[in-house]
């Protein structure tokens, strides 16, 4: 295949679209090419006057310059939405992760590019709910499990340089790095993680209680963008719940089923999971004591309830304690000094992934045509094994009802987002892909592997090769990836993919 | 001056030691408590030191998160052998240390009964760099007397078995105020307490110093192997605690598979060692509609759709569970008539106390054979990339050369629940005992030169460390011989080539490949004469067998099609065959092999899989063990 050389795209390079929309065309579905991260608008013509919605909107920390093009982006899609009706409609955010929404960081050039674009309203799920317990309790774990992951890091760090013999750990030194690269993504940048274990204390307060909150330049542009609309125009999906409408649209044209993240009286349910769920280790223990416990031995603050033995009084060394101590000492390679940081690193990954399992799973229902447009944000494969059990049941307007499922939705899918950027446990096979139509499904992956490769821990299996496999042999050109070279995508569907250096469109006619 | 009597005293047999037969939290509980305090009698080291550290085990308490060294226990202090050690005490660290000791010298114990010979941990093998023109010679090992316990190296809900420090560690983490049932809210719990934590750790360490390249898997069984195998083996270890299935047995009236104790039983065994579930669902699951534990009904298709290690082994083990509980009934079915007038329908009401003596010691007993035919088959199968039908098969052909007339219908049990449960060797016509068995040797084949020199060999081996029972000088005669095997076996293989190219005898024989295209590569996929063991075993007459076991691996590196040969680019593929030498009868008896000849079924496959993106390859990974116990290690 012959390769395109890419330049840096320039702001201008915008307008260069060939063609214009195919004249039948109902939905256009542009991923921005921002580099590693979402950003999608979503565009109904709703016969002719436009209504936008804008799922995510953020790119991976500390990717190169050359594959960071957010303030372009934000900015086409100001100009986009000015110049077709004015509003964006919706801001769709999927979850707490710096590659969904560091677009949205308050005083970021990114964001001020969208400031002045109105908004109707906001959409996020029920994790964002101040008075959900549940999401309480999950945001206090996870902010406890940032924390021990964060007090580790420079421990971890310091293992990995510390060259005396037995205690060189290169694991420690891939670790650190994917704790670091999980912990920005988060929203602690190194800096600001090093800074966050003075929270500690406040952690020994409220470890007992329901949980921490850590400041985070995520969570800060998640506040960003509630600010954006009054109290009534955010909104808090749970799964399950009657189909909301988009606004401006009727609700007999579109409608949009909530399918994730599920709610933890639901998992309980589910017979895969039976007691304990391995989506957010909320019920496996009591995780965020165990982070608490683990950072304050990594921050070194001395808190007597953290320590296995309440009556352990120091004294002298008995010789025969000196005896072991020097066999300790004696057999260097055999030391265990350090293997209890990557505790942290499980932690870290524990927050990674429950995360993205927080993930806001849309599925937008055309009417008419049944056709349905899935867009399951970063959701792993723990989230997705719960839409089979989603089921609602529907009265429409003559009185008849109907039922509809998680798996129906599935079926009737023409436009897949890829979850997660296309990474091993962000697809379901059997009872996700495999359920898609296997003609005319379209599916596009925000991903660029030559920045993913380069990362340590799962990143660098971004995209798994297998499932590009499955996804070219079940779209064909339908399958787009962010990082195909310009001019490579469409192929057979003609005029309904087009694409510039900053957005790839598709159309459904 | 009158003459005075003396009559030497005998050393005891056993140090009896006081410890958890399950883990603190069944201690808090009224029902189970009168059972979870047993004494575990441990074989007597005369030269035990404070630690403990003995001639297996070194006890080494330090608590790096903590910046603490704990004191070690003194088990010879005369206060502490007058009462059975210390008493029961998770808030004692010096009780841990004893527990983790008694724990595991059990199931040290219970290893050499079915192996026959001592234990042996991991070796520390150095690779040499060699002279320039000369061939590369085998790594230089070092023997690792001790398996080093730390019992509170971690901070984490996690335990696991380090190959590369040749080293136990243990979690300890807080329970916070959520509980779990039984768990004192804000209390600590100690992953060294468990009982089942401990034998599952240790198990892991025993396999591995039996066979240290179990870790190279390309296939889901592989990684799913290790895991299981250590849950059987804590799981059965536990069964032939009497006192504890007496206590069972009684509330159950006998009857272990439908009453939901064992069930019980079996769920603290899944939660104790964190395996999500996985091993309480393979099990059984309390019915809903009645409350009561029920067994899971065997389900053949489900071992196909399931490729997680955990899930996966998890179903290796009520394979194994489903034959023992065969095999307990066929033992108490006699005492069921006899107790019941003939009629083998007990009466209602509790079971008499004798009668429930006897059945505790029935289950007990055909516990002990479970855990002795699983441990024993061990030497039975090949050294790299097990599947669990090759485990079938290792077990049949173990028990069989052992038991040739199968009495009670262990071996039955076995095919009859493995089937049941979907787990087949691949390539056999029926699943009867004789297909089962590992092929023999063909006559002609032991006629064959090469072969007769190793076997010549062996039995020198044998007639010269037969006296010796030193650990240490065991090893060391053990490695010396391997050495001189290597230079034999290496010329054999490199002169090995048929006259018109293709395989030769040797070969043929173990599924080695030393055809090449290029010197780089062959220098690359030299032979290692991995493990050489000798077994002394009774058979069924009284009389003594003496075997040998002697594992070659070898590595290839592999290519996709196009792909560059340079060290960056292919995946490493690792085979290799276990030998059986009758030495008694002077022949080989099986040669197990995971053949690494291009042209092989076996490569044939690794090669589609890669093709297909679907393989799951693995290679030595540091900490293996930590990953799996942890939950990320193989995600495919």
């Amino acid at each position: 295949m012959p390769v395109k050389k890419k330049s840096t795209p320039k702001p201008g390079d915008r307008k260069r679209r060939a063609v214009g929309p195919p004249a039948d065309w109902r939905v256009r579905i542009r991923m921005h090419r921002q580099g590693v991260g979402d950003c999608f608008l979503v565009t109904f013509k709703n016969g002719g006057s436009p209504v936008h919605m804008l799922f995510d909107c953020g790119v991976l920390p500390a990717s190169p310059a050359e594959f960071n093009h957010l303030e372009a982006v934000t900015a086409a899609v100001r100009d986009e939405v000015i110049a077709n009706g004015g509003t964006l409609d919706v801001i769709v955010v999927t979850h707490e992760h710096a590659d969904h929404v560091s677009g949205f960081e308050p005083k970021k050039k990114a964001t001020q590019n969208l400031d002045g674009v109105p908004v109707k309203q906001v959409w996020m799920a029920w994790t964002e709910d101040p008075d959900d317990k549940i999401a309480k309790k999950l945001n206090g774990q996870l902010g406890m499990q940032a924390l021990a992951a964060a007090a580790i890091l420079p421990k971890l760090k310091a293992a990995a340089t510390d060259e005396r013999p037995g205690r060189f750990n290169a694991r420690a030194g891939e670790s650190a790095a994917d704790v670091a690269d999980i912990l920005s993504n988060w929203g602690l940048p190194d800096g600001q993680a090093a800074k966050s274990t003075g929270q500690l204390r406040l952690g020994a307060a409220v470890s007992t209680s329901m949980g921490l909150a850590l400041s985070t330049t995520v969570r800060a542009a998640m506040e960003h963008v509630k600010s954006r609309v009054p109290e009534s125009g955010f909104l808090k999906f749970r799964p399950g719940e009657p189909p909301h409408a988009v606004p401006g649209i009727p609700k007999d044209k579109v409608r949009v089923f909530v399918l994730g993240p599920p709610r933890i009286e639901d998992l309980d349910k589910s017979p895969r999971h039976g007691p304990k769920d391995d989506i957010f280790h909320l019920v496996d223990g009591d995780i965020r004591a165990q982070a608490y416990s683990l950072a304050v031995a990594a921050a070194a603050t001395d808190d007597p309830n953290s320590r296995p033995f309440e009556k352990v009084t120091s004294g002298q060394a008995s010789s025969s304690l000196k005896k072991l101590k020097k066999r300790y000492n004696e057999t260097p390679w055999r030391r265990i000094d350090s293997d209890w940081l990557l505790a942290g690193a499980e932690f870290a990954m524990q927050l990674d992934s429950a995360t993205n399992n927080t993930s806001l799973v849309l599925a937008i229902e055309l009417v008419e045509t049944g056709e349905v447009l899935l867009f399951p944000g970063d959701a792993q494969i723990e989230n997705w094994e719960t839409w089979r059990n989603v089921k609602w049941k529907l009265t429409d307007a003559a009185g008849t009802s109907s039922t509809v499922t998680g798996e129906d939705l599935l079926r009737r899918t023409v436009f897949y987002k890829v979850g997660h950027h296309g990474s091993h446990n962000g697809t379901l096979d059997v009872h996700g892909l495999q359920l898609m139509p296997s003609s005319g499904l379209v599916a596009m992956c925000p991903v660029v592997h030559a920045v993913t490769s380069k990362r340590k821990g799962d990143w660098k299996q971004i995209p798994k090769q297998s499932l590009c496999t499955a996804l070219e042999n079940k779209c064909g050109d339908g399958f787009l990836r962010m990082d195909a070279p310009q001019g490579m995508l469409g192929g057979r569907l003609g005029g309904r993919v087009q694409e510039t250096e900053l957005w790839v469109d598709y159309f459904l006619v | 001056m009158p003459p005075t009597h003396i009559r030497p005293i005998n050393f005891p047999t056993a140090r009896r030691l006081r410890a958890f037969s399950f883990d603190p939290s069944l201690s808090s509980r009224l029902e189970t408590r009168v059972v979870n305090e047993r004494v575990y009698p441990v074989h007597w080291e005369i030269d035990l030191t404070p630690g403990p550290v003995g001639n297996y085990l070194e006890v080494l308490d330090f608590d790096p998160a903590s910046g603490l060294w704990y004191e070690p226990v003194d088990l010879n202090d005369p206060r502490l052998l007058a009462q059975d050690g210390l008493p029961p005490d998770a808030s004692n660290p010096q009780f841990h240390q004893q527990m983790v000791y008694a724990v595991g010298m059990t199931t040290i114990r219970n290893f050499e009964r079915a192996l026959g010979r001592p234990a042996v941990w991991r070796t520390k093998r150095k690779s040499v760099a060699p002279l320039p023109g000369a061939r590369k010679e085998p790594a230089e090992e070092e023997w690792i007397p001790v398996l080093r316990i730390y019992p509170h190296a971690l901070r984490e809900a996690n335990a696991y078995y380090s190959p590369e420090k040749i080293a136990l560690l243990f979690g300890y983490f807080p329970t916070g105020d959520m509980t779990a049932e039984g768990q004192y809210p804000g209390g600590m719990v100690f992953t060294c307490l468990s009982h089942d934590v401990i034998a599952h750790e240790m198990t892991h360490a025993l396999l591995d110093g039996v066979h240290p390249r179990l870790t190279e898997w390309t296939q889901p069984d592989g990684p799913a192997f290790h895991e299981a195998f250590a849950d059987i083996v804590a799981l059965f270890q536990h069964f032939t605690f009497r006192e504890v299935l007496q206590h069972q047995i009684a509330r159950t009236r006998g009857d272990l598979e439908t009453e939901n104790l064992l069930g019980a039983l079996a769920q603290e065994f899944g939660r104790a060692t964190g395996t999500h579930g996985a091993l309480r669902d393979a099990l059984g699951s309390v019915n809903a509609r009645t409350g009561k534990w029920e067994r899971r009904i065997p389900d053949p298709a489900r071992l196909a759709s399931t490729t997680e290690p955990h899930l996966r082994g998890a179903i290796l083990v009520a394979a194994v569970f489903d034959a023992f509980l065969t095999i307990y009934r066929t033992r108490i079915a006699d005492l069921q008539r006899i107790a019941s007038g003939g009629s083998g329908i007990l009466p209602a009401g509790h079971l008499h106390p004798d009668l429930v003596a006897r059945f505790a010691d029935e289950a007990a007993r055909s516990a002990q054979h479970v855990l002795t035919m699983c441990i024993r088959s061990i030497d039975y199968i090949p050294p790299v990339d097990i599947t669990f039908g090759d485990f079938l098969r290792a077990l049949i052909t173990a028990d069989q050369d052992v038991y040739p007339t199968d009495e009670r219908g262990y071996r039955v049990a076995f095919i009859d629940s493995f089937r049941s449960h979907g787990i087949y060797p691949k390539g056999l016509r029926s699943l009867s005992e004789q297909s089962l068995v590992w092929d023999s040797v063909p006559e002609q084949e032991q006629q064959q030169d090469q072969l007769s020199q190793v076997i010549a060999r062996l039995r020198n081996f044998l007639s010269s460390v037969s006296f010796i029972t030193d650990r240490q000088r065991r090893w060391q005669k053990a490695y010396e011989e391997r050495r001189e095997l290597w230079t034999l076996l290496d010329g054999f293989l490199r002169t090995d080539e048929t006259t018109s190219g293709g395989p030769g005898r040797f070969e043929q024989l173990t599924g080695l490949d030393f055809s090449y295209e290029d010197q780089a590569e062959l220098k690359y996929r030299r032979l290692h004469v991995y493990t050489l063991s000798l077994v002394q075993r009774m058979d069924e007459n009284g009389g003594t067998r003496n075997l040998a076991v002697l594992t070659l691996l070898q590595r290839r590196r592999h290519y996709a099609i196009g792909e560059t040969h340079t060290r960056q680019n292919g995946v490493d593929v690792w085979g290799g065959c276990t030998m059986i030498f009758d030495l008694d009868h002077y022949c080989l008896r099986y040669a197990v092999s995971k053949n690494l000849r291009a042209d092989s079924e076996r490569l044939q496959q690794i090669v589609g899989m890669r093709a297909a993106g679907t393989s799951v390859q693995s290679s030595w990974d540091g900490e293996p063990f930590a990953m799996l116990h942890r939950g990320h290690g193989c995600r495919s």
